[in-house]
């Protein structure tokens, strides 16, 4: 998790150092330069696969891209290698980005395949486009600078420099929202996180790692041609970071080490090489799925977990919510004529609602009367056949969960969607997305901006959860909590946010009647406090207690609103809710 | 017919039947009520196997059933008619019936007479055989759903939630169904929130909270236990 | 362009993009049931195409071929239902790697057994590949009419299994959901196994179709698997008509296109499938069953 303690940094530097003198020939030294290449590749692609859960099956592409622009331009301009290095990084990152943006949009599995073709269609580029690429002569007398021992150097130089910089990156805030919406893009996106953009960057970064590694490979012999960018090489890659473990820090490298040696030690069966890629692939997917290095983090786990003093202060509520802005007067939240139809099933019906700033409007109704969906189309998870809704006056047509979001409507969920890979903390840290304001560039350098704002908002999200009572639990894994507590850290999540308003779909289902006293008690704070709530509920005797104004829903139609007193005295509700059988008593 | 002891089940870390134990015998409608994530429908799913069971045991006629897949627990004539109906939507409502025989599909005879049958007990249905089933309405599809698992010829039914989300006449029609289906000798176990139905139907029933059967007796006492009355039938 | 050469590159296309097709149904049916599909599908394919290549010159009837081929890929359908999709489940994409890893150890099995150089398949009509009839006055090669026809077969009994046999009704069932369906008595994990049989026995006989009009070498599967996915993607991957009209669109796309530029032949299915995507994502034709 934290980057490594200086010591260890400087021990690494001194091994680096020492190791090509250490290794009997040349050839050794050859090897630690494309093993060092290799793992920026797989440190670029573990980015991808281990945090966005994506998939590229084509990094050899990007790989090529890295290698030929780098090629072109020493051998053709004559730049100099520190300008066409970045160069390489920016057009495979480039790709990336262009392949990513329409694939992403749609399946997941979409983009798996696209990648596949994206391999091969830089394949037969390389092989065919003579004029640029030199097909399978290739393009001779790249610049080979600093020796075959000072190239190692410079090459692990990078790659330590990459490797620092995705710890940051992963370790930050924003590795934690890769994860997060690896997790759950529902709830990532009711947070405020606009899940393509994040997905699309993620795997432009990844290409850009890919590149850089690529243009290494081309100055390392002075000679490239098609050959290398096959679909195999795609494929080691993916190797090297399912042996080395997807999703952990050091796996890449320790996958990409592991890899060379045992592709050096079986160089007599290269006929054989793909089979035992393949081979070693399923072997360790259905055998060791999280990989040499997630194992080991595994059983190291127990000793690391993190323990958080919870801090002592009384929370200053209004200070970690940030008191809603007052730039609109009347309703803070209003639907017009909201539909909804599913095959043959009317879930919501010409529903108008007006929530007042301020109050706790609960929504009751039989199950299926359509509550939920309410809510999804408040927050825009589902679009609505037709009517609108308007939120300080303005309606919110067009736009996205993420978008709302980021307008201050927060959400939870009836069945829970906590981030499984994230801590409690982290959960709710993740949930401050919307206030960030750092850039992935100072998190990637660990800038003191980027540490500042992790800083302030974990102090706040450690707030948020003493406040909902649960910061003692505060390092563990978030699918650990029982069932009671997931629901609190789900509203410190959603509070996190900051939000105006606050959907809350069935918050004591499932409760115990001291979890029910304490949910009342923090909905009445948080109603001082100036956020605005609407729930869904069953518990009447919750819903009673608690709400300023309740309206009844069945088959999808408003059918009563009013004071708790008002609805509970309604007959048409008395109906909805016992049903003419259970009215009408005996009849058997 | 159905005994469970002491049944638990764990969703990951979170323990959502805390050792539940509940007795249907043969000929009887029993009915499990409770608020929403009380475990009625995770109950439910245990039995027929699909939700993992961590520690407890499911008999069904003496037998033990808690470590068979579901489709082999299905072929024992147990039908589990499961919440929010289930109906395969892109298909005709008559090949969703014979989904329901699935387990008799080379008895084309045997087909032929249950599908008749269901046709009978639900005229509506056999007046749209051939419509595509996710065209229905919501108390159409409620029917098709009760219709294709009594394809199977079950012994015993288990429902899950039949009144979700339907108006109280169509409500009042599938009760009036379940009631006659039980006269001619189908076990039932009905899982309700409309709690006030369920008890009116039911000879005995339990009451679930937070995992655990914590009121269980004949049907007329519940309705007129105080804490039933509190809690579900809305005082 | 002459009419006649017109015709002559539709009826190309159409059998080129039949072929297509049956991968593509092969990916619609794994997917659609299991939520996984086998990433090696070309590399099956390519193993059909040897293997009757093989019994084929060792003299053995081109009937008895095609059994015995479907047979081995259908066990080894199964097998890789066992090995690669069952143990790592649907949740995570690693299904993805292990399906790849299957496909990249039949690619270096068939290195070992036929080598790496290109080989070439005798028609399957008896005669030469490039023979041809003239139908209508118009001369169409004999080999592309016996891939339309072939297909065309397979794909009716496809069809019916999948609209008209209580088997597919099931496989609809687990498609929409796998706890509904085993609670109606049906045993997933066996639909699982089949659907990857009816994936690999469609791989098979594509392999075989496809010898006589293209080379074979053991590398030759991701060509055809990009190209089965194009189709796929083209046809929106919803229903396995629409899926077939893709797969023939994208052949005579190809064939017309190759009549420009034949450099960069391969290139053009990649091109269609970034253009549907970005203009057509659910494919080129409305889902009728859209909900």
């Amino acid at each position: 998790m934290s980057p490594l303690r200086p010591l260890v940094w400087i021990a690494v530097v001194v091994v680096l150092y020492v190791l090509p003198s250490a290794l009997p020939t040349q050839y050794f030294t050859l090897l630690l330069q494309t093993a060092a290449y290799d793992t920026i590749v797989v440190v670029g692609l573990n980015l991808l696969v281990g945090f966005s859960g994506q998939i590229s099956l084509g990094h050899a592409g990007f790989f090529a891209i890295g290698a030929y622009t780098t090629s072109l331009l020493t051998t053709s301009y004559g730049l100099s290698l520190w300008l066409t290095l970045p160069a390489a990084g920016a057009f495979a990152g480039a790709a990336g980005f262009l392949l990513a943006l329409p694939a992403i949009r749609t399946k997941g599995l979409y983009l798996a395949m696209i990648t596949v073709g994206f391999g091969f269609v830089v394949e037969i580029l390389a092989q065919r486009w003579v004029d640029l690429t030199g097909g399978t002569m290739g393009i001779y007398a790249i610049p080979q600078p600093f020796g075959p021992v000072g190239y190692f150097y410079l090459v692990a130089g990078v790659a330590v420099a990459l490797q620092l910089a995705m710890n940051h990156l992963t370790g930050s805030l924003w590795g934690k929202t890769l994860l997060a919406l690896k997790g759950s893009e529902e709830a990532a996106q009711s947070v405020g996180i606009r899940v393509v953009r994040w997905k699309v960057a993620a795997f432009g970064v990844s290409a850009v790692y890919a590149g850089i590694g690529g243009a290494f490979f081309g100055h390392q012999s002075g000679y490239i041609n098609s050959d290398s960018f096959t679909f195999g090489a795609s494929l080691y890659y993916l190797v090297a970071l399912v042996i080395g473990g997807v999703g952990s820090n050091y796996g890449p490298v320790v996958g990409t080490v592991f890899l060379a040696f045992i592709t050096h030690f079986s160089a007599g069966l290269y006929e054989q090489r793909f089979f035992l890629l393949g081979g070693l692939l399923l072997f360790t997917l259905v055998f060791l799925p999280d990989g040499i290095v997630g194992t080991l983090e595994k059983w190291l786990k127990r000793r690391r977990e993190t323990r958080l003093a919870p801090p002592e202060v009384e929370v200053d509520l209004a200070r970690v919510l940030a008191a809603p802005a007052n730039g609109h007067e009347g309703a803070l939240l209003e639907t017009v004529e909201l539909t909804k139809h599913y095959a043959g099933v009317t879930a919501v019906e010409r529903v108008a609602l007006t929530i007042e700033p301020g109050t706790i409007h609960a929504l009751i109704g039989p199950n299926g009367a359509g509550k939920t969906t309410f809510i999804n189309l408040i927050t825009g998870r589902i679009p609505a056949d037709r009517g609108r809704v308007f939120y300080r006056g303005r309606h919110l047509d067009g736009l996205a969960t993420p978008d709302r979001a980021r307008l201050g409507i927060a959400r939870t969920f009836q069945n829970l969607q906590l981030f499984p890979d994230l801590t409690v903390l982290e959960n709710v840290l993740v949930g401050f997305h919307r206030h960030g304001e750092a850039t992935l560039l100072e998190y990637a350098l660990g800038l003191p901006r980027a540490r500042r704002e992790t800083a302030r908002h974990t102090g706040q999200a450690l707030a948020l959860l003493s406040f909902v009572g649960i910061s003692e639990l505060a390092g563990l894994r978030a699918t650990e909590l029982a069932y009671g507590h997931q629901k609190l850290c789900e509203l410190a999540r959603a509070l996190a946010v900051k939000p105006d308003i606050i959907l809350l779909d069935e918050p004591v289902a499932g409760a115990n009647r001291t979890e029910v006293d304490r949910i009342v008690q923090i909905l009445g704070r948080l109603r001082a406090a100036g956020i605005t709530i609407l729930l869904v509920e069953h518990n009447m005797d919750f819903v009673m207690r608690i709400s300023d104004r309740v309206s009844v829903l069945n088959f999808g139609e408003k059918i009563a609103e009013g004071t708790p007193e008002e609805v509970r005295a309604n007959p048409q509700v008395i109906e909805a809710y016992l049903g003419h059988w259970g009215a009408a008593d005996a009849r058997r | 017919m159905l005994a469970v002891k002491n049944l638990r089940v764990h969703y990951g870390k979170i323990e959502v039947l805390k050792g539940v134990s509940l007795e249907v015998r043969a000929g009887e409608i029993v009915t499990v009520i409770g608020s929403n994530g009380a475990g009625k429908t995770t109950l439910l799913r245990a039995v027929s196997g699909l939700a993992p069971i961590v520690a407890g045991e499911v008999m069904l006629e003496g037998r033990p059933i808690h470590r068979m897949p579901p489709h082999r627990i299905s072929r024992l004539g147990v039908a589990h008619i499961p919440q929010g109906r289930q109906i395969v939507p892109d298909l005709s409502v008559e090949d969703n019936l014979l989904l329901g025989a699935y387990r008799l599909a080379r008895a084309r005879a045997k087909v032929r007479e249950f599908l008749a049958r269901e046709y009978e007990r639900f005229p509506q249905l056999s007046e749209r055989r051939g419509q595509i089933a996710g065209s229905l309405s919501g108390g159409e599809q409620q029917m098709l759903a009760i219709a294709r698992g009594l394809m199977m010829d079950p012994r015993f039914v288990m429902m899950d939630e039949p009144s979700l989300g339907l108006a109280p006449k169509v409500v009042d029609e599938i009760m009036t169904t379940l009631q006659a289906l039980n006269r001619q000798g189908v076990t039932l176990l009905l899982v309700e929130q409309a709690a006030a139905e369920a008890l009116v139907l039911a000879h005995r029933g339990y009451v679930m909270r937070t995992g655990e059967v914590f009121l269980s007796g004949p049907a007329d006492e519940l309705r007129r236990d105080p804490r039933v009355i509190e809690g579900y039938l809305g005082g | 362009m002459s009419p006649e050469s017109l015709i002559q590159i539709l009826v190309g296309g159409v059998a080129v993009g039949s072929i297509y097709a049956l991968i593509a149904q092969g990916f619609y049916i794994t997917h659609r049931t299991t939520l996984t599909l086998n990433f090696g599908q070309g590399d099956f394919l390519m193993l059909g195409a040897f293997l009757g290549l093989t019994l084929v010159k060792a003299g053995v009837p081109i009937l008895f071929t095609a059994l015995i081929v479907v047979a081995v890929l259908a066990a080894l359908g199964v097998l890789l239902e066992r090995v690669a999709i069952r143990p790592v489940g649907h949740l995570t994409l690693s299904w993805v790697l292990t399906t790849m890893g299957f496909g990249v150890i039949i690619q270096n099995v068939a290195t070992a057994f036929w080598g790496k150089s290109s080989q070439s398949f005798p028609s399957l009509v008896g005669g030469k590949v490039v023979d041809v009839i003239r139908v209508a006055g118009v001369g169409i090669v004999v080999e592309e009419l016996f891939i339309i026809i072939a297909s065309i077969l397979i794909m009716g009994g496809y069809l019916f299994l999948l609209n008209r046999t209580l088997t597919g009704k099931a496989l609809a069932a687990v498609a929409f959901s796998r706890d509904t369906a085993a609670l109606l008595g049906v045993d997933v994990r066996r639909m699982a196994i089949l659907v990857y049989v009816i994936a690999a026995i469609l791989a098979a006989v594509s392999g075989i179709l496809v010898g006589p009009i293209t080379s074979l070498h053991p590398f030759m599967g991701v060509k055809f698997a990009i190209k089965g996915f194009a189709a796929g993607i083209m046809g929106g991957f919803m229903s396995p008509v629409g899926i077939w009209v893709g797969g023939i669109l994208l052949g005579i796309i190809e064939l017309f296109s190759n009549l420009i530029s034949s450099q960069f032949g391969d290139l053009y299915p990649f091109l269609i499938i970034i253009l549907v995507l970005i203009f057509r994502p659910s494919g080129l034709f409305r889902d009728p069953t859209a909900r």
